[in-house]
């Protein structure tokens, strides 16, 4: 039974099926979700063919598409990171938002009081917006161990607060002077906290390696790290794992402070490379988003940076669709919630679960 | 002090969509579903309820339109969670997510581009005259919608249908141990399928009041977390009817009172923050796992509300 | 009057690869009590279920009173008058006992009042006491099982299927059960009683099959066949059913041993907050097995998940070879030498999600050869894997087999594999053999005796009474969360322990069980 040859080289033809499996969802989810919002479009008078012609044109027509796209994705990387960490050791964290707000909000603060050489200044920085992340989702993970009490409902009311509190200092204490209008901002940080450029002239900061390397350390570490191994075994079987001496609790805070920090870190990089001050309302739903993208991809790290640079440019690309074919770039969201709903639905033969409905009725009539 | 009283009125107010909405998740709540996509049932109803009603000029038309389609939708998403196997969370954030983004389409295709849809009437007021005069009393009551006067009805009635009737009793059943219900014989897919049409009728009825009843017409995104909030009313309550509708009522005053404030130039956001962190605070007494006797005899008085 | 009350045919039902069932065809004559007996996971849970209508056979039908009819769920069952009392009752534990019967009744508005009115008076009329109002979260076991009866009476059921009824009953409510059911029989009802227990079936039963691997390999009238016989069908080969005692293990009559657990005045709540153990004192020595014998619900789960550190004691002191881990974390008991074996298997015994590989390093991990700092060594844990399938002769298809696959035996195996392979010291071993195979049951009773051999010390929690009569050198009887008596060498019978087990010590006069009074409730 036990043959001590095969293993090793038999996982490796096992895992390359098992990925593709996994690949191919969502690839089918996208298609079908490009056909039903491709339906829906048809059904407004207006050509789909036209307007996915303008979505690719706006996302990757151009260089500065390209870096735009890729800009907008980096932060949903970083979320999505977040939310998938946090997911794997069985935290369901719904706050990724309000964890990226407070952390911009720390980094701005840092980038702003202090004027130091940049090569301290932006670690600092993006240090300071992961700490303040991780805070935000330190106290969730401590009322869940310690309390129980369930961290998706207290995740999502910090989202709430988080961005209550960050319009309250933005607006007070922290409002720069002479601002009216609609978006009101802290004041600016210093030049030292700008994140470098990596392809000028576009906006496309060392941000994005960072977040690539951050999805990529992650799926190392739950492959070959302890507490990779540690978290695995919390996030599918709690109780095996504390009998085993691996105490849930302390993991899933760690994965908790861990994800946060990810979240901070998103809202840091947007604060050191797109706004350079805090802004209220901070940049919308980068957080949600992030949460779509994990799902996309069934939270496995490594295919986070495909998943954000998709839904990013389907994002940068509605704007340019809705310029040139008057299309509203609203569809765009009905096409992502779309493919969210096909890629979670994990019976995908349901034409299947429908007769074999249609059939146990029959039989039931039949016997009465 | 003043600011309290002027908020009276207008806090049972917009505390009736909350309740509503509300009301729906505890049939989800009650049945063991775990339903965060209350703010998208609410935004389509709220979208629904003025189309209909701009389209007929009927706010009956407008209001049953919006419990019809809000009741669809739900049981679209039943299929999707119990037939297809998908995780309702999940399955719950992409409803939101599609509410807002489908609303906010439709409300450009139909309106050429416009930011909102006016209905042209709203739900009529019940005028009383008699408690007009009195303080507190009639500020509360003199001048209230039709459907807020319905939102207070549901409390009784929504608590004796979980408490006393068949239907509470499979509800609680299929929530806490199903293979129990289906021991009894209970059809709990049937269950599951009756508590999201339950919760998507009446949370399409929460969206007509916000939207005809509060403001006749339809704006972006326009129910802003008021969905988020009913599900925390739900959490807050335990999923029961009395105290549900005591959380909707803090919240919707919580939230009139931040509007006054707002009028009169003063900071706003901490009472903004009220009812996310009040929730938190009862689910961390209810949780407190030293107050064991406590937390039991708050389950046992579930099967009772 | 119908030839069966009950008949299958030919009914077969596999799940995923496993044949639970196999062309089984049974016979239930109306107004008798039929037996249905095999070892655990022989098929009888699953084939009484297919009769309850909680799930669909594959091939073959089933006939109530020679009709076919078509089960395709427990509502039709009862509608059809079959009632089913599981072996752990399926019953909402937070509703009350009227309400728990009121959800089989499909009428919109509920007349509460009366149908306790009812239950009262049908409690009163069958000597099945118990009070309608009460919640079924404070019910006993006992009780719990009590409305499951009444339940299936209540809606007119003239089938009544009890799956292992006395699993959780001392043997004198186990006599008082049986009472009951003769008194149904009597009038006419039919009672089909699953069980393992040849006792039982001799005692109560009129006619009897054996299932065995899934098929029905034995019928006969009970009075025309006896204990052996029914054995023999059940296992399919001639066996002792006794594990040879070696002779009594010799670290345990000298007073030198050392004592390698030490627990005094150990009192533990449950996780509602109710005292489950109440100051409790005992020790297990190198090379000595010592059995906690108590019904379900009296203690043992949460005495056992206080010793392995998965409970916070109240108060009292756990002492692991002299050193105080009252409040050490599992992972520092577990490097002192202390082993479980848990209670829930799947819950905390394994990871069905997760390789073999990966299950049996869990616990040594973090250590070398399995870790370097923090980085795990794949190859060294697929080693050491590989290494126990062949000890433990684990049938899989290698290290990197999920475990969610294997059979339930080598599931425990696993478990088994990973706690008693290297050098335990303490091993605390929870229901070792419940659910599992007779093959894989041996080979885990004779482990834990070589274990005992070499000097390990062992306790033994397990609800199989003929499994303390086998192994223990001491067995420490629980009731109430007390330790009511402590019973060492030939004292050891079942008759004793199970009269102990049910606070018999309070009884004076001599070891006989008390008149049945146990129809009390409480």
């Amino acid at each position: 039974m036990a043959d001590q040859s095969i293993p090793r080289r038999a996982a490796v033809p096992g895992a390359v099926a098992r990925s593709l499996r996994a690949a191919a969802r969502p690839v089918v989810a996208i298609v079908l979700g490009f056909v039903v919002s491709g339906l829906i479009v048809l059904a407004t008078g207006k050509d789909p063919i036209e307007a996915g012609r303008a979505l690719v044109q706006g996302a990757v027509g151009s260089q500065s598409a390209i870096a735009g796209t890729l800009s907008l994705a980096t932060p949903l990387m970083l979320s999505a990171l977040a939310f998938a960490v946090a997911f794997r050791g069985s935290m369901f964290n719904a706050g990724v938002e309000g964890q990226l707000l407070i952390g911009a909000f720390v980094s701005a603060v840092v980038g702003f009081s202090f004027d130091l050489p940049p090569i301290l200044h932006i670690p600092l920085m993006l240090l300071a917006g992961a700490v303040g992340g991780a805070f935000w989702a330190f106290l969730p993970a401590i009322w869940r161990v310690s309390l129980r009490a369930n961290e998706i409902v207290t995740t999502l009311m910090m989202n709430f607060i988080a961005s209550a509190l960050t319009d309250y200092f933005v607006l007070y204490p922290f409002r720069a002077a002479g601002q009216s209008g609609s978006a009101i901002k802290t004041a600016t940080i210093h030049e030292s906290a700008y994140l470098p450029r990596i392809w000028p002239p576009y906006n496309l900061t060392i941000a994005l390696p960072i977040a690539i390397v951050c999805c990529v350390i992650v799926w190392y570490a739950f492959r070959r790290f302890v507490i990779g191994y540690e978290v695995r075994m919390v996030g599918t079987a709690p109780g095996f794992a504390s009998s085993s001496g691996i105490d849930p609790r302390r993991r899933q805070v760690a994965v908790m402070l861990i994800s946060g920090a990810l979240a901070g870190l998103a809202g840091a990089s947007q604060v050191g490379g797109v706004f350079h001050a805090f802004v209220s309302p901070f940049a919308s739903n980068l957080g949600f988003n992030g949460v779509l993208v994990a799902l996309l991809v069934g939270n496995g790290p490594l295919g986070i940076p495909p998943a954000a640079a998709f839904i990013a440019a389907l994002q940068g690309g509605a704007i340019t669709m809705e310029l040139t074919t008057t299309i509203s770039r609203y569809i765009v969201g009905a096409l992502t919630a779309t493919i969210i709903v096909f890629v979670s639905a994990r019976r995908f033969g349901w034409p299947a679960a429908i007769l074999a409905r249609i059939r146990r009725a029959r039989a039931q009539q039949t016997e009465s | 002090m003043d600011i309290l009283i002027a908020a009276l009125g207008p806090g049972l107010r917009t505390a009736s969509p909350i309740m509503l909405a509300a009301f729906g998740g505890i049939f989800t709540q009650r049945a063991g579903i775990f339903n965060i996509a209350l703010e998208g049932y609410m935004l389509v109803g709220a979208f629904v309820s003025v189309v209909a009603t701009y389209a007929t000029g009927s706010p009956l038309v407008g209001v049953s339109a919006a419990v019809a389609a809000v009741a669809l939708m739900a049981l679209v998403m039943a299929f999707v969670v119990l037939e297809l196997g998908a995780d309702v969370i999940i399955v719950g954030i992409a409803v939101n997510l599609l509410a807002s983004a489908l609303t906010s389409f439709l409300l450009q295709v139909i309106t050429g581009g416009a930011a909102f849809l006016r209905a042209p009437s709203g739900i009529p007021d019940v005028h009383l005259a008699a408690v007009a005069g009195v303080p507190i009393v009639g500020d509360l009551f003199a001048n209230q919608g039709i459907l807020v006067w319905v939102s207070l009805l549901l409390v009784p009635i929504v608590g004796t249908t979980i408490a006393r009737t068949s239907l509470g009793l499979r509800l609680r059943a299929v929530g806490e141990q199903p293979d129990a219900a289906i021991s009894s014989g209970v059809n709990v897919r049937r269950i599951q399928y009756v508590a999201f049409a339950l919760c998507g009728a009446i949370c399409g009825l929460a969206g007509a009041q916000l939207a005809l009843g509060l403001l006749s017409l339809f704006s972006f995104n326009m129910t802003a977390g008021r969905g988020i909030i009913a599900f925390a009313a739900v959490m807050f309550g335990a999923a029961k009817a009395r105290w549900v509708a005591v959380a909707a009522l803090i919240f919707g005053f919580a939230d009139a009172v931040a509007n006054r404030m707002q009028t009169l130039g003063l900071p706003v956001q901490f009472v903004v923050m009220v009812p996310y962190v009040l929730t938190i605070q009862v689910l961390l007494l209810v949780a407190v796992p030293w107050r064991p006797r406590a937390k039991r005899s708050a389950l046992g008085a579930a099967g009772q509300t | 009057m119908s030839q069966y009350a009950l008949r299958l045919e030919h009914i077969s039902k596999s799940f995923g690869s496993i044949r639970a069932n196999r062309d089984v065809t049974l016979s239930v004559r109306p107004g008798t009590i039929h037996g249905i007996v095999g070892e655990n996971g022989a098929g009888k849970t699953t084939l009484m279920r297919i009769a309850y209508g909680f799930y669909q056979p594959d091939q073959g039908r089933v006939l109530v009173d020679d009709a076919p009819v078509a089960l395709t769920s427990p509502r039709v069952a009862l509608g059809l008058g079959i009632g089913m009392v599981h072996q752990h009752s399926l019953l909402v534990d937070s509703m009350t006992a009227t309400e728990n019967l009121l959800l089989a009744v499909p009428r919109p508005v509920l007349a509460i009042r009366l149908t306790a009115q009812r239950l009262r008076a049908l409690a009163d009329e069958t000597g099945l006491m118990l009070d309608p109002d009460e919640r079924v979260r404070d019910l006993s076991v006992a009780n719990r099982q009590r409305l499951e009866i009444l339940k299936a009476l209540y809606h007119g059921a003239r089938i009544v299927i009890l799956d292992e009824p006395t699993a959780v009953l001392t043997p004198q409510e186990a006599r008082a059960l049986f009472e009951h059911l003769r008194k149904f029989a009597a009038d006419g009802r039919t009672i089909v009683i699953i069980t393992h227990k040849l006792l039982e079936v001799m005692d109560v039963t009129s006619q009897v099959s054996v299932l065995r691997a899934g098929e029905l390999v034995y019928e006969a009238e009970t009075a025309q066949t006896d204990e052996a016989t029914l054995a023999r069908a059940m296992v399919g080969r001639t066996v002792s059913l006794r594990l040879e005692r070696a002779a009594p293990a010799p670290a345990s009559d000298t007073p030198a041993a050392e004592t390698v657990l030490q627990i005094e005045g150990l009192s533990a709540e449950d996780d509602h907050g109710i005292p489950r153990v109440r100051s409790v004192d005992l020790s297990v020595r190198a090379g000595e097995i010592v059995a906690i014998a108590a019904v379900e619900g009296n203690g043992q789960r949460e005495l056992a998940e206080a010793v392995s550190g998965l409970r916070r004691p109240s108060a009292g002191r756990v002492v692991l070879l002299g050193h105080d881990v009252t409040r050490a974390t599992p992972r520092r008991r577990r490097e002192l030498g202390m082993r479980s074996v848990a209670e829930d298997r799947l819950e905390r015994g394994v990871n069905v999600t997760a390789t073999i590989t990966e299950n049996v390093i869990a616990g040594r991990h973090y250590r070398p050869p399995f870790a370097r700092r923090w980085l795990l060594d794949l190859s060294a844990a697929r080693r050491y894997a590989s290494d126990l399938i062949e000890r433990f002769a684990i049938v899989a298809s290698g290290p990197d087999a999920r475990v969610g696959t294997l059979s339930g035996g080598n599931i425990q195996k696993v478990v088994v594999a990973r706690e008693l392979a290297d050098g335990a010291r303490l091993v605390v071993a929870a229901q070792p053999t419940q659910g599992v195979d007779v093959g894989a049951t041996e080979f885990i009773r004779r482990h834990l005796a070589t274990m005992r051999a070499k000097g390990t010390a062992i306790l033994l929690i397990s609800s199989e009474l003929s499994e303390i009569v086998d192994l223990a050198d001491r067995v420490y009887v629980l009731f109430g969360g007390e330790v009511v008596a402590e019973v060492t060498g030939s004292e050891i019978d079942e008759e004793r322990l199970g009269l102990l087990m049910m606070g018999g010590r309070r009884v004076a006069g001599p070891l006989h069980p008390p008149a049945m009074q146990s129809v009390t409730h409480g």
